[in-house]
Formats: structure tokens, sequence, C-alpha cells
């Protein structure tokens, strides 16, 4: 007599050979190993769930194994969002320069992308702002261009020198965010959600998961420390 | 100073699990239900202490003819002495913690 398989069972079963095919080679025992102890599971729901959670565990060790993270590919796409962090912090400098130059072309063309596509309005500001706070702004540039280059030579440095960028930046914000002629600049009579609120969260939360990611890189690549048992998760 | 293990909640759960048998050979679902762990959560935490030298693993023959053979797992004597050592440390922090209290 044919013994019946129910549909549950069929699906757990395929969720399970899945999940074997999607272990590294490396894995090959431990693939073999899931598709086996689904056997010996009696509920078919119980089977099910363990299916699924052995699809899960596949697809993280096939992302470990990638280790997408720590590519020389990886660290050429993030020395973009580094150098722009680094064009983000002479940008003040520059227009401001261009403007005290009388570089009206420039200050023009950088007071287009500003919130107000004018340069004009930022006349107070620049004036108000110290030069102390403009070196900040350049020096942290330099350090994310650092940070920028040693991501390209692949040295460990660029998160230091990363962090060193957004600590000194952060610090030149809260500086330019207590200046009276800021809040005059970037205040608008008719609200705008985009302009408003989503350009500067993102703008705000951007460096940080810059750094988070940097982190995980220089994690990933840290030597394991000399103890008598190895970190485990 | 001795050095803190980062370790997750769930790989000490297992590894404490483990340690119940250290010479007994284990199954997978078998620590799963011990440990409430699901198998997504399970296998990654098995095969990186496999990885790191404190899990061994085998193919045991069934018990009884017309099952399949399954993949069994015990601690090896470095994985004992470092459960053991996780074991002795949280004792240690609930010794302190109590010593804490009671002086409040």
């Amino acid at each position: 007599m044919k013994s019946r398989i129910s549909i549950t069972r069929r699906i757990a079963l395929a969720l399970t050979g899945h999940a074997a095919r999607v272990l590294p080679l490396a894995r090959r025992s431990w693939a073999e190993a899931m598709e086996m102890e689904i056997l010996v599971i009696e509920r078919d729901a119980d089977a099910l769930s363990w299916a699924a959670g052995c699809v899960f565990a596949s697809y993280l060790e096939r992302i470990v194994a990638m280790n997408l993270l720590h590519t020389r590919g990886a660290r050429i796409v993030l020395v973009f969002p580094v150098i722009f962090l680094a064009a983000r912090e002479f940008f003040a400098p520059i227009l401001t320069l261009a403007y005290r130059l009388q570089g009206t072309g420039l200050a023009r063309i950088l007071g287009a992308v500003t919130p107000g596509d004018d340069y004009h309005r930022f006349i107070p500001l620049m004036n108000a702002t110290p030069i102390w706070l403009q070196g900040m702004w350049l020096v942290s540039g330099l350090l994310f261009l650092g940070s920028a280059w040693q991501l390209l030579r692949n040295n460990r440095t660029y998160f230091e020198f990363f962090v060193l960028a957004l600590a000194l930046e952060s610090i030149a914000m809260i500086f330019e965010h207590a200046m009276p002629a800021y809040r005059d600049a970037f205040s608008f009579s008719s609200p705008n959600f985009r302009r408003d609120v989503l350009i500067p969260v993102a703008m705000f939360t951007f460096p940080f998961m810059v750094a988070a990611v940097l982190w995980l890189m220089t994690r990933g690549r840290q030597r394991p420390a000399q103890t008598d048992f190895p970190d485990v998760p | 100073m001795a050095r803190q293990h980062n370790i997750s909640r769930q790989t000490r759960a297992l590894l404490l699990a483990m340690l119940g048998g250290p010479l007994d050979w284990r199954h997978g679902y078998d620590l799963s239900q011990q440990t409430e762990l699901k198998s997504g959560t399970l296998y990654p935490i098995l095969m990186r202490l496999s990885d790191q030298g404190l899990l061994e693993s085998k193919w045991l023959e069934p018990a009884r003819p017309g099952k399949p053979a399954r993949h069994a797992y015990r601690l090896t004597p470095n994985g004992v002495a470092f459960a053991r050592t996780l074991v002795a440390a949280a004792s240690q922090k609930s010794g302190r913690r109590k010593i804490v209290g009671a002086a409040a």
C-alpha cells in the first residue's frame, strides 16, 4: 500500500532540500544533517517549522560565506559616500570663499543646490560664521578624504579617520545650530516636508549609517584575540 | 582581569544544555526541543561552535532499522571547559548580585 504524504510534509521536504542547495559546499554535511533530521520529526507542522528555520539558517550561512563587506568592490563602493561627505564639509567654506571673492557664478551654482535655491539668503549666515568654524569643516572634509584614501589602500585606519571627521563635524554642527543667523537662513515661510524634514534627517543619519558599515568591515577583519577560548556567537 | 566573553543568550543556553551530558551525542532536533531554539538559530550556532573547535559532530547509525542516519553533536574537551567557565562566571555574577542585594 502506498503511504500518503501530506502537502505540509511535502513542502517541508522541499524547503529542506532547498536549504541544502543554498548552503555553501563547505557545509555539505550540515546540509545532509538538515535533510535527515526532518525525516524523524513526527508532526507535519513541526517539520514545516523546522524546514523554514533551515532555509533561514542556510541563507544566513550563504551570506556570511560571501563575505560581501570584505571585498575590494565593497571598499570601492564605500569610497563614494565618504567622498560625498567630504564634499559636504567643503561646501560651506567654498560657497563663502566664492561669495567673498565675488565669484558670483560659482556662488550661484552652489546656491542652486541649497534649500531655497539661492545663495543670497545665506549671505548673513556667511558673514556671521567665524573663520574657525569654516576651518573645522575644512579639517573634517580632509579627514573624510583621508578615510576614503585609506579605504582604497585597504588600511584599517580608514575607520579612525572617519570617526575623527564625524566627531569634528558634529561639534561644528552644534556651534552652527546655535547661531541665530543659521536659524534665520533655514526658516521658510511655507512648510515643506521634503525640504524641512526628509532631507535634514537623511543628511544627519547618512554619515552614521556609513560609519556603521565601516565599523562592520573593521570588525570582520580583526584578528582573533589571544585568549584561552575563541569568541563564539 | 579575566576577559568577558561576548556570547549570545542562545549560545549560552545551547552550551549549558550540552554540558548536562558532556559525553552524550545529541541530535539537532532534540537540542532544539530542550533549548527551545528554532532550527534557524540552532544550526548557525552549531556550525560556529564547530568552526571554533568547541563542538564535534559525527553520523550516528539509527537505533531502529528503517530510520535514517542522523548527525549528532557533542562538546569537545575544549568546549566542555569553555562551557564550565561560563557556568562559573554566571554563578560568580549571581553571587555578587546577592551580596549587593543584601547590602542594599
